[in-house]
């Protein structure tokens, strides 16, 4: 039998014994985000027409850190529960819970609808997933429309945002994610969603317009927390001849 | 024979695996293995663990199993030294499943480098059994769960109601009109969805396809059954505690049934792979005589 060589021995020995020793090693601590961020505090008392009716502040429900839900009235008399979660870690613990999964999961009759962005600006949107449940039973429907911001980034790629868990797990992060939920009950039988989507996409902007900074960052991404460009003035000429005027009496007081 | 020389380096190489790993091991008994977030996939582990024993004594039992690798060993390192950064990491930043998946590649790299092309053949498999002993993160028990239960009741609701039975779906639910007009509800949680026969079902149909005399390729055709072969196993036990349910009322269903109705499911599926691979050991043989 051929003579097995030290060296090899040596290097796998040197090896398995960091092996052995590292169940000793210190851990290192984890770069965890805050475990709050303040979610009811951001709720606006109106946005655009629409008025606050009250804030439920469900903490702690289901894993959730922050789980917000804040009904918003109109004038015309239509109402949009807004919902807002916050998750630190997209693990377990404080996963988010996905609107389209837990209603199929609670028995409600769901209808997908296309995934459609949502502009909030000329040059910014959010995807959204929108789609109508029902109670298993029940006639009456509602249109829900929800988005989750993953580490900065509006999403609703589910599998994304788990394999970015999975990435940050193994270099040592967590997961942070906010989910952006409109809730739009409705009382007739509607075959067109274009009126839903519109609705929704207006009450969208018109929080964002509410917001400050902080709050745009997180249920509309880091891009829409950077100064937006500012809008060119809707009429030209009127500017125009204000300036034309200035300069008009600047010349002849000058004169 | 082993010679006791033989034997000295391996046991010492082992000891310090053991060393490293037991802590690991004895994290995945108290929590993993009975965690209810993984729905009990990994309750078989604790047969498994001998069953991986019994596997790598059987294979070191060849004579000449530890006769020294002479050429080639920078793959070996390479595995090696990817297994221990692996574990090392996980270590550090308390990652249960890199803490247990590392010990693939450790072993393999190990074996690799010391020992024979002969040696890693035989070993491997005994090693690898290790895939279905080790977690995998809650995330992917999560990604199968759901769809499998969703799968299940609308299977098992969509037949019954074809032959004839009151039965209703709601969600993860049945809800099946008995004869004397009460109503008997089926929730399909977790533990019904089929995972957790799932996975010991792959170990044990990797086991017994290992064990058969049979070729790689077949083998692997035959594994890939597995999972079909548990979901309509799972399907059937769900089918039997329907009609239970239907013709007995939910209390004789929940009752020693349902922890009875799981070995159904086991023996279905590990009965269909029984007889395919014995049908296919057979074609093999009339192919080689004729």
């Amino acid at each position: 039998m051929p003579e097995r060589p030290r060296m090899e021995v040596l290097v796998v020995a040197v090896l398995l014994t960091v092996v052995a020793v590292s169940p000793w090693l210190p851990r290192v601590k984890k770069r965890e985000p805050a475990t709050r961020v303040g979610l009811a505090s951001l709720l606006p008392d109106h946005v655009g027409e629409w008025g606050l009716l009250e804030r439920r502040d469900i903490a702690g429900v289901d894993g959730a850190n922050e789980l917000v839900e804040a009904p918003y009235v109109h004038p015309d008399g239509s109402l949009i529960q807004l919902t807002l979660e916050y998750g630190s870690d997209q693990r377990r613990v404080h996963e988010l819970h996905y609107p389209h999964i837990c209603h199929r999961v609670r028995g409600d009759v769901i209808v997908l609808l296309p995934q459609a962005p949502l502009y909030i600006d000329r040059d910014l949107a959010v995807p959204t997933f929108p789609f109508h449940w029902r109670e298993s039973g029940s006639a009456r429907s509602v249109y829900c429309r929800f988005w989750l911001v993953a580490e900065g980034t509006p999403t609703v790629d589910v599998p994304k945002v788990k394999l970015h868990q999975l990435v940050n797990g193994f270099l040592g992060r967590s997961t942070s994610a906010v989910m952006v939920r409109m809730d739009l009950p409705l009382t007739e039988v509607v075959t067109d969603d274009a009126r839903l989507r519109a609705m929704t996409a207006q009450f969208a902007v018109e929080l964002y317009r509410a917001l400050p900074s902080e709050g745009r960052r997180l249920l509309f991404g880091d891009l829409a927390a950077a100064p937006r460009p500012q809008a060119a003035p809707k009429t030209v000429l009127r500017g125009g001849m204000k300036a034309q005027l200035f300069r008009f009496f600047s010349k002849t007081e000058g004169t | 024979m082993i010679r006791d020389g033989e034997m000295r380096v391996p046991l010492a190489l082992a000891g310090l695996l053991l060393v490293g790993f037991v802590p690991v091991f004895v994290g995945y008994a108290r929590l993993d293995w009975r965690s209810h977030a993984l729905a009990g996939a990994y309750t078989h582990a604790w047969l498994a663990i001998p069953v991986m024993l019994w596997l790598f004594w059987r294979a070191t039992r060849q004579p000449g199993m530890f006769e020294p690798r002479l050429t080639r060993r920078w793959p070996g390192y390479l595995l090696l030294a990817l297994g221990v950064v692996l574990k090392v990491h996980g270590e550090l930043l308390g990652y249960n499943v890199l803490r247990g998946m590392s010990l693939i590649p450790i072993a393999l790299g190990a074996v690799a480098v010391l020992y024979s092309a002969r040696t890693f053949r035989a070993l491997f498999f005994p090693i690898a059994f290790l895939l279905f002993i080790v977690p995998v993160p809650n995330f992917v028990i999560d990604t199968l769960t759901l769809p499998l239960r969703g799968l299940s009741t609308t299977v098992v609701s969509r037949s019954l109601a074809a032959v004839g039975y009151p039965v209703e779906q709601t969600g993860m639910a049945m809800v099946l009109t008995a004869p004397d007009g009460g109503r008997r509800q089926l929730d399909i949680d977790e533990s019904c969805s089929g995972i957790r026969s799932l996975v010991a079902l792959l170990a044990l149909g990797a086991l017994f396809l290992h064990l058969q005399p049979l070729r790689p390729g077949v083998k692997v055709a035959l594994f890939l059954l597995v999972p079909a072969l548990a979901v309509l196993g799972n399907l059937m036990r769900i089918g039997v505690t329907a009609l239970i349910a239907y013709h007995a009322g939910t209390e004789a269903a929940a009752g020693f049934f349902h922890g009875f109705s799981g070995l159904i499911g086991f023996l279905i599926t590990l009965g269909g792979l029984v007889v395919l691979a014995r049908l296919l050991a057979r074609t093999n043989e009339e192919e080689g005589g004729a």
